[in-house]
């Protein structure tokens, strides 16, 4: 795939530092602070509160047409930044994004079990596309359902579906329309082999007509079709930012140890 | 995302919430009038045929103070865990998660608004209802919702650092439902705790619902009013300032 770039910027990170309060999320009810307070009661009282550091000072610019894959170990982060980009953990000074952003995290998710695809379709259709007009929100679920060759069964509850036909029903609304910066984390996973190829295309196709593209994969072969760039992260920071064999080439070489369980090779 | 677009998804979530909660019922929508009739009737029934209390214009007087409760106790109960329950969605899309607990408060409203206003059209051949106090409504119910809403908030954002939340909130909340005078009046409490009703924030809400429809006067309703916008506030400050700090590792902790 591979666009070219142009030289205008469509998100800016400049020294960015994420992270995380971690005593916060230790002690989750009455029973482990009693426990905690009665085991170590000098630590209970005293103990400072811990942070742990996801990313630290972490500057990044991506240029209209890039399609920048990210790599980096379990825990390096990665859904981490895409979450803090797409403005899931409130908002940031430290991070401009030009034009509309669209960020999925999760392709078998659903919104109510009980309704049907139809349903679950508009709702997922709503909560993508609200800038949009409602006769085009009604134009891309037929077109998505359409497009999932799902039949009668897009009437029938979401609950019973398979994975797999999840995936179908909410990649074909992703992919419907382009956007400005585009966040896909894993999306390619669950689908069968017939409809992969099916909706690759069509994903491929808005990659190609949004402005930029953030691609979190854990496949290299995805990753040298779809991207024409690529930064890996981890040790909270930025290791490489460079061409896509270049970075392959170096997240092997310097994470080798973890690559065994990582990358589906 | 403006605030229409964050609209939109609210509503479009609210819509989504009614129609899974009687898809599959037999009743269906019939539910949502059914749950407040019956539990109208019952009290109707125990307290002023059976236990025979002595309050004028009785019906009057449940329709507003229990169907307001059943409003707040509805939210909060069935919000507190909303965050853990909506993790999948919430992590997976870019659902403003306040979206989500304004979905369901709204969702309860509008359970409670249809009894509600069908119990006064009902009520309106027998009793009469001061105009007054009647103009005062919308801002009694805009005081109510936005105070439930915060609370609601505050304790779904609680529920996911702190899961006693909900067991704590649940017994609060059955114990309220006695000392709050939802099925009594106020002057049957001793003097000596009348003091639990004036720090009870649930009962700020409801109090104006009573004086405008059932014990109408001006300087009272518009005290109430004044309070009870305070305690909507107050909850709103609190509950935003909680979740402003909170944010960061919400995301992290569902």
């Amino acid at each position: 795939m591979n666009s070219i770039s142009t030289s205008r910027p469509v998100l800016k990170i400049k020294d960015l530092t994420i992270s995380y309060n971690f005593s916060r999320y230790r002690v989750v009810g009455v029973r482990d602070l009693f426990v905690n307070f009665i085991t170590s009661p000098f630590n209970f009282l005293f103990t400072r509160q811990q942070k742990i550091d996801v990313l630290k000072d972490f500057s990044l610019e991506v240029q209209e047409g890039e399609i920048v894959g990210i790599l980096g170990i379990n825990g390096a982060g990665k859904t981490t930044l895409c979450r803090t980009i797409a403005g899931m953990y409130g908002t940031r000074k430290e991070i401009e994004v030009e034009g509309l952003l669209r960020a999925i995290f999760d392709t078998a998710s659903v919104v109510q079990p009980e309704l049907s695809g139809r349903e679950n379709a508009w709702i997922i259709t709503n909560i993508l596309y609200s800038h949009l007009p409602k006769k085009e929100r009604l134009e891309i679920v037929e077109d998505s359902l359409n497009f999932t060759e799902l039949d009668q069964f897009v009437d029938s509850p979401f609950k019973i579906y398979s994975k797999g036909m999840k995936v179908r029903l909410f990649l074909s609304i992703v992919s419907a329309r382009p956007c400005g910066l585009l966040i896909l984390d894993e999306v390619f996973n669950g689908a069968d082999r017939y409809f992969n190829e099916k909706i690759s295309s069509r994903i491929r196709a808005v990659i190609k007509e949004s402005g930029a593209v953030l691609f979190i994969s854990h496949s290299e072969e995805i990753i040298r079709d779809v991207c024409n760039r690529i930064i890996v992260i981890g040790k909270q920071k930025l290791l490489f930012d460079g061409g896509v064999e270049e970075g392959i080439a170096y997240y092997h070489k310097n994470f080798s140890m973890e690559l065994g369980n990582e990358l589906e090779l | 995302m403006s605030l229409k677009h964050q609209l939109l998804v609210t509503s479009t979530l609210t819509l989504a919430e009614m129609k899974a909660r009687y898809r599959n019922t037999v009743a269906g929508v019939v539910w949502v009038m059914l749950n407040p009739l019956i539990m109208f009737s019952v009290h109707a029934l125990i307290f002023k045929y059976i236990l025979k209390l002595d309050i004028d214009r009785y019906f009057v007087f449940l329709l507003s103070g229990l169907l307001p409760w059943i409003f707040v106790s509805n939210s909060i109960t069935q919000s507190v865990h909303s965050f853990l329950t909506m993790r999948e969605s919430l992590l997976s899309f870019q659902i403003h998660p306040m979206a989500v607990i304004l979905s369901k408060c709204a969702d309860q409203f509008v359970n409670f608004i249809i009894p509600f206003l069908f119990l006064f059209v009902v009520l309106m051949e027998k009793e009469t209802f001061n105009p007054v106090g009647l103009a005062f409504l919308p801002l009694i119910l805009l005081f109510l919702f936005v105070g439930v809403f915060s609370m609601t908030l505050f304790l779904a954002t609680l529920q996911v650092f702190f899961r006693d939340t909900q067991y704590i909130t649940n017994f609060v909340l059955n114990v309220l439902f006695f000392l709050t005078p939802i099925f009594y009046p106020r002057h049957m409490i001793p003097d000596q705790y009348q003091i639990f009703v004036d720090i009870n924030p649930i009962f700020a809400l409801i109090n104006p619902f009573k004086i405008a429809l059932w014990q109408y006067n001006l300087p009272v309703l518009t005290e109430a009013t004044l309070i009870s916008f305070g305690v909507a506030a107050g909850f709103l400050i609190l509950a935003l300032s909680f979740w402003k700090w909170t944010r960061n590792e919400l995301y992290i902790n569902i």
